[in-house]
């Protein structure tokens, strides 16, 4: 019966779904680092000229193409 | 008749040194009709820099900005440039365990996570500051960019002033701790790490002197 059982297709599964639920996590992540820039620049003004916040934004960008590589071809 | 001697006119200065302390004094003066700003130690040591902060008074000047000397940012720069070489080695050892698409999704959220603990390095040194004023001083800690802690005195509260600089590093680099004890039930405050400690407690007594003085 083990015989039959198509093992690389089974983890092949388990590594989509493992990347899927690792990239929403990302993506959670991402969100909430952005909103806690926001927060801490209203704390502190430092002239960055916006710099932090845009790296915020590179970083859940690269999270939503983790998503959508996971999604659409792992 | 030829002229023998001809005096400069002294420059004007036009900043108000009401709460400016003594030691900052000099600083101001230079070349500068407005209060110049000085930064050092890859902003690390600011004097009188353009920040605001919450909660900050109309009339109230940030005198002094703090933040941890650069050299103390040096390990987790170091540990991101080998976590930045480790795939290279380890997809040769995986490459027989996974197919190609899996390890490109690895390796590119293997870098994603090195770009997020990059982020929250830099995060980190930039929003803990000590920020002393003309009226207050301020220390702002965030654990882990998720947990903050605000802590400030008056300076009429302040009752000691302590640096501590020992170590090869510390000496060499000239960074240290310095220890405000405050009065009564007060939280202490203290800023880590922190270029010339000496001359930001000299500034802080120097304050704590003026406003003194003023009553």
């Amino acid at each position: 019966m083990l015989q039959d059982f198509n093992f690389p297709a089974l983890s092949a599964i388990i590594i989509k779904i493992g990347g899927i639920g690792a990239s929403i996590f990302y993506i959670l992540f991402s969100i909430v680092i952005l909103k806690q820039i926001q927060t801490m620049k209203k704390v502190i003004q430092i002239m960055d000229r916006n710099v932090l916040l845009t790296l915020g934004t590179v970083q859940l960008f690269v999270a939503s193409i983790l998503l959508a590589y996971s999604l659409l071809i792992l | 008749m030829p002229t023998v001697f001809e005096a400069h006119s002294t420059p004007k200065v036009k900043v108000s040194e009401k709460h400016t302390p003594i030691s900052l004094q000099k600083d101001t003066r230079t070349n500068s009709e407005s209060k110049m700003s000085i930064h050092r130690y890859m902003h690390a040591f600011c004097v009188y820099p353009k920040t605001t902060f919450e909660g900050q008074n109309k009339n109230e000047t940030v005198i002094l900005l703090l933040r941890a000397h650069p050299i103390t940012q040096i390990p987790w720069i170091i540990s991101a440039v080998a976590l930045f070489i480790v795939p290279t080695f380890i997809s040769f050892l995986l490459k027989d365990f996974f197919q190609v698409r899996q390890l490109i999704f690895l390796i590119g959220f293997w870098y994603a996570f090195l770009y997020s603990y990059i982020l929250i390095n830099i995060l980190n040194y930039l929003f803990n500051v000590g920020i002393i004023t003309n009226e207050r001083i301020i220390d702002v800690d965030y654990f882990n960019i998720l947990y903050k802690e605000v802590n400030m005195t008056v300076h009429s509260q302040i009752q000691d002033v302590t640096t501590k600089t020992g170590g090869f590093i510390r000496s060499m680099f000239r960074f240290g701790n310095i220890f405000i004890q405050t009065a009564g039930a007060e939280i202490n405050i203290e800023f880590l790490d922190i270029p010339q400690p000496t001359k930001a407690a000299r500034i802080i007594h120097d304050l704590m002197q003026a406003i003194s003085n003023k009553k």
